[in-house]
């Protein structure tokens, strides 16, 4: 009957009602488009770099990560790869070589990140499949490369085409070597789909002239898993010396910074938007308390306790909160998924910047409920936070006074 | 022995230099079934007799024993509790929540005291039968008459099952009819039932009423009679 009583008084001024759960509407569904924007953005950059490059985790020999020294190489028998694999959250556990080199074809040439991987391995986790605009993937045993779709437009690269690459390999002997274009592939990451090649492992080997030596092992794992935890539990597979097995905000601190810099910008948007409508709310739980000061001097005076008739108006404020909060996430629903679907592709200048940045010039949204719940939350919390002074003036209603009109 | 009753009551209201006596030397004994109406001219401090009276508002000195036992010792959450169980209220006007209906504002009095919900509605049933509205149980308070309003009051000060019900000018914004209806069923209430009813009013038809008449003027009881 309290709850029954609480919902009636809100609608007691229906415009007011209604313009308080409109403010909170407002918020929560912008704050929960915006998160969803940003959160799935994220999501997407990171899963569509870091599977490619580092991997979400990464066992190295400890300090190959600050001197990416092809001198550093190992031979992979040393750990036990099949315990990593044993974890459920992991996807794949891959040996891999990465150099570097000059890539020329015609005239033009580029400097280029060479990642020699088991094509067979990886084909799955990393969707290679999928990436392919034209050829096909060379197997493990083709002396082949794949290379972006960018990289390819800028030296004018074919597929059949043969590009040249030089560069230092193991111990300082030379590395060289004429590489058959099979697949031209489509990264959304400008860094992959510009500078980076792809060549199955052996080949890569051979090239840098590593014998049968990798220089690390990419773990990736479910982009949902916790990467700390399954960091943690992977652990203890290593041995205890020479090796560190490393997570991608370690080994990319450039992106993982970025994000965390860009999403407080965000994140001060909406605590903006957050005080605006509190004032709002304030202003309406203000108004529902003074004008029914005669009234709660009359249940006071009949036996209602100043706690409950305070704890009575708590329940008006989070009925209009979660009234707001609940219109909000069904619109927002929507519009998510709208967005999850259609990214928001930008295009011109801000493209190109975003571009040059590394950063895909596109905005996905996250389809994970907790986010929007969490505003909602949010909102609902700081708006029964903002009873509080209403709440202790109750405390001291007088009956007598509050019925004198 | 006497529900009510009154040692040297006084309230004081320090109002800048002046000190306004509201209450001076109140010696008052209420016994169980009583029909009172206490009168004078206004400002002679009834209003100020019942508040203190029903545990809303603190005397400056004196005591009030209800049941024998002294409220003016009481803490402030043991008076609430105390007018919730024992004090029956009816004011002037406003009485009800607005946006309960007649039977739910009868039966939420209960419901603050704890008593189970099908027990509520059938003592709300009843009560409204009593003061005459079984066909209003579903009508708010501002789709009723004002006489019909101060019957919902009085139907949910008896509600809570106490030991008196003190009314002030429960009649002052009612018509002549409606005075006589509201009248009519609280002395039936007081004949049949024994309720106690303390009642302040102005109206010389009410005090007609009254079966005692205790005037007040300037915070003295300066009569107190019985009306055979
Ligand atoms: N809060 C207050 N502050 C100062 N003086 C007060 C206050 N309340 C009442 N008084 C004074 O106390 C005296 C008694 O007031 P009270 O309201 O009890 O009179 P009353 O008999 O009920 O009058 P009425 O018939 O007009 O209702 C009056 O002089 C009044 O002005
Ligand atoms: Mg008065």
């Amino acid at each position: 009957m309290i709850l029954l009583l609480a919902w009636r008084n809100i609608w007691r001024n229906k415009r007011r009602t209604l313009i308080t759960v409109m403010m909170v509407f407002i918020a929560v569904f912008l704050s929960t488009v915006m998160r969803s924007l940003q959160l799935g953005t994220y999501h997407h950059m990171i899963d569509g770099l870091v599977r490619y490059t580092s991997g979400y985790l990464q066992v190295q020999p400890t300090g190959y990560d600050d001197d990416k020294s092809l001198d550093r190489a190992w031979s992979a028998d040393t750990i036990d790869l099949q315990g990593l694999k044993q974890n459920r959250q992991v996807e794949s556990v891959a040996p891999r070589l990465e150099g570097f080199a000059l890539g020329s074809y015609g005239k033009k040439t580029k400097p280029l990140s060479i990642i020699g991987l088991d094509v067979d391995l990886e084909r799955e986790t990393l969707e290679l499949n999928k990436k392919i605009k034209s050829g096909a993937l060379p197997s493990n045993e083709q002396r082949g490369i794949m290379v972006g779709q960018k990289l390819a437009e800028k030296l004018g690269l074919g597929v059949g085409d043969s590009l040249v690459l030089l560069g230092q390999g193991y111990q300082a002997q030379t590395a060289a070597g004429l590489y058959r274009v099979e697949a031209i592939l489509l990264f959304a990451n400008p860094l992959l789909n510009e500078n980076t090649v792809f060549m199955p492992l052996q080949w890569a080997q051979e090239l840098f002239s590593t014998g049968k030596r990798i220089t690390h092992v990419v773990i990736n794992i479910s982009p949902n898993a916790h990467l700390q935890t399954v960091q943690h539990q992977l652990t203890g597979f290593l041995p205890n010396v020479g090796f560190s097995l490393l997570n991608w905000q370690e080994l990319n601190p450039e992106l993982y910074q970025g994000i965390q810099g860009d999403q407080s910008g965000g994140m001060l948007i909406i605590f903006i938007l957050y005080m605006v409508i509190a004032f709002g709310i304030f202003g309406t739980i203000l108004m529902m308390t003074t004008e029914r000061q005669y009234e709660y001097g009359v249940l006071n005076a009949i036996g209602m306790r100043r706690f409950a008739l305070a704890n009575m108006l708590v329940i008006e404020t989070a009925l209009l909160a979660l009234l707001g909060a609940v219109v909000s996430l069904a619109v927002a629903a929507p519009v998510v998924a709208y967005f999850h679907h259609y990214p928001i592709r930008f295009s011109g200048q801000a493209a190109e910047s975003m571009n040059s940045m590394g950063f895909e010039a596109a905005m996905y949204a996250s389809t994970d409920f907790v986010i929007g719940i969490n505003q909602a939350l949010v909102v609902t919390l700081i708006s029964m936070a903002l009873c509080a002074y209403p709440f202790i003036k109750l405390q001291w209603l007088k009956p007598v006074a509050a019925m004198k009109k | 022995m006497s529900v009510i009753i009154t040692k040297q009551l006084a309230k004081a209201y320090i109002d800048g230099p002046n000190t306004i006596h509201a209450l001076q030397a109140v010696d008052l004994e209420i016994a169980q079934g009583e029909f009172t109406a206490i009168v004078g001219p206004s400002g002679s401090g009834k209003t100020t007799l019942l508040n203190i009276i029903g545990g809303l508002d603190a005397c400056t000195s004196g005591q009030v024993f209800i049941d024998g036992r002294d409220i003016t010792t009481l803490k402030d959450k043991e008076l609430t509790n105390f007018r919730l169980q024992h004090i029956g209220f009816v004011f002037q006007a406003y009485n009800l929540i607005p946006v309960l209906s007649a039977r739910e504002n009868v039966e939420f009095i209960m419901l603050l005291q704890g008593v189970d919900k099908k027990a509520r509605r059938q003592r709300a049933d009843e009560l409204l039968l009593a003061v005459g509205l079984e066909g209003q149980l579903h009508k708010r308070p501002a789709e009723m008459s004002g006489g019909q309003q101060q019957r919902v009051a009085v139907a949910r000060a008896l509600a809570a099952k106490p030991r008196f019900v003190l009314a002030d000018e429960p009649t002052a914004n009612l018509d002549s009819e409606s005075t006589a209806n509201l009248l009519d069923i609280m002395a039936r209430l007081n004949a049949e039932e024994h309720t106690t009813f303390v009642f302040s009013t102005h109206d010389q038809r009410v005090i007609d009423r009254a079966r005692r008449v205790i005037t007040l003027q300037d915070g003295r009881i300066t009569a107190d009679v019985y009306n055979g």
